[in-house]
């Protein structure tokens, strides 16, 4: 899929581990590694803004677009 | 409630079990009577009925006080008993393919009925297996009717009554239609199941 999420690389910028953003952002964290993993078809804008404001950032910091 | 509908779920997949077994046990004995009647050359019944229209020449009248009937045709089937090896051969390819079409309506029954208990019946292979379910439902009786006209057409050719004229009929046209309906009822199942099982996996993928 050309999105990439870069979840892993704002995660270790931020220092904070699988389960405490599952936690923060109040997700599963079943759910979160299938977002983390690429495994996700689509994400909710509450999730999303959920993630930005726990890890603060841009959605652009977390969806990458790449063209193979 | 989800215990009784998981037990009549279960009840459902044994009796679908046991037909499967008899279909088994049907289908050797039709291949076993097969070979044995054609090492042996014996005289076989046909098993299937041959359906014919009689068509009597001479009208018989049929009559009473207030009323007269004239009965010129009359609608039955024909039950051969044949030593020829063709005719034996399509009655038993003829119930060979009928059982095998119908234990395998049974054992993908079995399948379907399988998931429901497992608690999962939304998966794309249910979708798939509905839609072969229709196939067997549309095209098996259509073949099998079909083949059967054009085989008694060839055998009452051979016939001599006095008085009537045997004409072929085509077998169960009502059940015929009845039997393409379900099937194109089934294929918008199938359609529907594999629609639906699509939207489930990525509600199920939406984080």
């Amino acid at each position: 899929m050309p999105i990439r999420i870069n979840l892993d690389v704002m995660m270790a910028k931020r220092k904070i581990s699988l389960n405490e953003l599952a936690e923060k952002v109040g997700i599963t964290q079943a759910n979160l590694s299938i977002l983390k993993n690429e495994k996700a078809k689509a994400i909710r804008f509450s999730t999303l803004e959920k993630l930005c404001e726990v890890l603060e950032c841009q959605p652009g910091d977390i969806l990458e677009h790449k063209v193979d | 409630m989800k215990k009784i509908r998981n037990l009549s779920a279960k009840t459902i997949y044994g009796f679908l079990s046991i037909a499967l077994g008899m279909c088994f046990a049907n289908l050797a004995a039709s291949i076993g009577l097969l070979i044995y009647s054609l090492i042996y050359k014996m005289q076989l019944p046909s098993i299937t009925e041959l359906p014919v229209l009689m068509r009597i020449n001479n009208h018989t009248f049929l009559q009473d006080i207030n009323q007269t009937a004239i009965v010129s045709r009359i609608q039955g089937s024909l039950l051969l008993v044949s030593s020829s090896t063709g005719i034996k051969l399509f009655t038993s390819i003829y119930q060979i393919v009928l059982i095998i079409s119908t234990g395998l309506c049974l054992w993908i029954m079995r399948k379907i009925i399988w998931t429901v208990i497992q608690g999962e019946p939304f998966v794309p292979q249910n979708g798939k297996r509905i839609k072969v379910l229709a196939m067997i439902v549309i095209f098996v009786p259509l073949i099998l009717q079909v083949s059967a006209y054009f085989v008694t057409k060839n055998v009452i050719t051979q016939l001599n009554f006095i008085d009537t004229t045997l004409d072929a009929e085509l077998m169960g046209r009502s059940t015929l239609i009845v039997c393409i309906f379900s099937g194109l009822l089934l294929f918008v199942i199938s359609e529907v199941f594999r629609i639906g099982t699509s939207l489930k996996e990525e509600q199920e993928l939406t984080v």
